[in-house]
């Protein structure tokens, strides 16, 4: 690097010091020529001096060390720091000081090597690892995908299914759930009259099942879609021998009370459903005997027919009932 | 950086480190120790990290961690004990590398820091003041000073031998 106006106070320290080379002090001397106010400056600082203290460098070793010239060449020599020019001097050096070349031989011994049989044990310690799909490889995305997809599907549909009810109207079908056909066995088994209304629910040919618990009239699930009437059902009156339904007391408003004829039974079997469907869903979930009763009272009362019911012995639990007339059947496990 | 380069980091760099911090410690338990700790700091700072200057992190880590074991357990490197040392110690040395293990333990924290960046390493003058925190030509004087009680020690010892 030449000497210019940034960087010319180390270059007149070194020199005030004694470190700079031959050349280095010609360099700064014209330097001072050309630049007459750095040379004002210059003879200014010449003169300040510090007084001498008593106080010593103990490491004077390593201080010469630093000023012996070889030296620092042969460190800026291993260190493949050393200028065009400073390589020329260093080998004149060596040709007029041969002992220098053992010196250099040990700088060069200086060079630490590192030892690759040191190896840190265990890196599988460091790493760090993310279950990632983009990791997958692309059979297994695709894959993971679709069972993705699917979970979501089914618990999607499971969730409709809860909140809406799908019912399967087999109307073209004489196919029954393994419910429906034990149940009506074990009908066919225990009761003879029984056996009457089980034939009839045989020659229906329509059922709704759900969760292969539930069987329903498929009549009754279109009155479900379409409710044309809201009125509230009191009593509906069927045919003691042929189960046919008669009539239905309804009520339009909370006073008026309205009979309903049987050319309008479409629209009361909904509402009988609907209601023998809500107060059975307490049922099932009811374990007390007494509040049993009750709402089995109240089905009775509103659908005129006999709700059958068999208990749990020990937890009072219902285990099946099963309400049936004419068209209508409706049983729950 | 993403987890990949982080992990590609640990199988190009640990051993580096390790080496590095091991060859100042000597204690291969807290050498780890130091290395996991580096490894860990990139791993939460994983997302401010470039890939092309992670190794200088790592090492700046590192030697960080190691000047802070030092201070924790007081290895306070004395130049001057080391001058004392240099000339009485006399170990039956096999070979080179022996001699410049002994050579290496002579040398203050500092100056073998600087030293095993420039030579394990390749670091540049700039670059190892990066990570030690000291100006270029702070790190040029340790180097220097280095080389001179290693060639002192190494000249001494084979005249011995």
């Amino acid at each position: 690097m030449s000497i210019n106006r940034n960087n010319y106070e180390t270059y007149l320290i070194d020199y005030l010091d004694g470190t700079l080379h031959p050349y280095e002090v010609t360099e700064v001397l014209l330097f001072l020529d050309q630049h007459a106010d750095i040379k004002a400056e210059f003879i200014n600082m010449n003169n300040v001096f510090l007084p001498k203290t008593e106080a010593q460098f103990n490491s004077s070793i390593l201080l010469k060390s630093v000023q012996d010239r070889n030296v620092h060449l042969l460190v800026k020599e291993i260190e493949s720091d050393l200028s065009y020019i400073e390589t020329t001097e260093l080998q004149a050096a060596i040709k007029q000081n041969p002992n220098l070349i053992s010196e250099q031989k040990l700088f060069t011994l200086t060079i630490q090597q590192p030892d690759y049989s040191l190896i840190y044990p265990n890196k599988t310690e460091l790493k760090k690892q993310i279950l990632s799909i983009f990791w997958f490889t692309p059979m297994l995305r695709i894959a993971s995908v679709i069972v993705f997809l699917s979970v979501i599907g089914v618990i999607y549909y499971k969730n409709t299914q809860q909140h809406q009810p799908i019912v399967y109207n087999n109307q073209n079908s004489n196919k029954k759930t393994k419910t429906l056909k034990a149940f009506e066995q074990t009908k066919l088994k225990s009761n003879q009259t029984k056996e009457i209304r089980t034939k009839e629910i045989d020659n229906t040919k329509t059922y709704l099942v759900k969760n292969k618990e539930v069987i329903i009239n498929s009549v009754i699930v279109n009155a479900e879609k379409v409710p044309t009437i809201k009125p509230h059902l009191i009593n509906i009156h069927f045919n003691a021998n042929t189960y046919q339904p008669l009539n239905a007391i309804i009520l339009n408003n909370v006073k008026q009370k309205e009979l309903v004829e049987q050319d309008q039974f479409e629209d009361i079997k909904s509402l009988l459903a609907r209601k023998v469907r809500q107060n059975t869903n307490k049922l099932l979930g009811e374990s007390d005997t007494n509040r049993q009763i009750t709402i089995v009272g109240l089905i009775n009362k509103t659908t005129g027919v006999d709700l059958k019911i068999d208990n749990d012995t020990t937890s009072g639990r219902i285990n099946h009932f099963e309400l049936a007339a004419l068209d209508f059947f409706w049983s729950k496990k | 950086m993403t987890v990949n380069e982080y992990n590609n980091c640990v199988n190009q760099y640990a051993d580096g480190v390790f080496r590095f911090i091991l060859k100042n410690i000597k204690d291969e338990d807290k050498a780890k120790d130091i290395v996991q700790d580096a490894f860990e700091k990139l791993w939460i700072k994983l997302s401010d990290i470039d890939a092309a200057t992670v190794k200088s992190y790592l090492f700046t880590i590192a030697y960080n961690g190691m000047v802070d074991a030092f201070r924790r357990e007081k290895f306070v490197g004395d130049i001057e004990s080391a001058k004392d040392n240099n000339f009485i110690t006399f170990n039956n040395y096999n070979d080179v590398k022996e001699i410049l293990n002994e050579a290496l333990s002579k040398l203050n924290d500092i100056q073998r820091a600087v030293v095993l960046l420039r030579d394990y390493e390749g670091y540049n003058y700039k670059e190892i003041g990066k990570i030690t925190g000291l100006s270029e030509s702070q790190v040029k004087v340790y180097i220097y000073r280095a080389r001179v009680i290693l060639k002192e020690y190494i000249g001494n010892l084979y005249r011995v031998i």
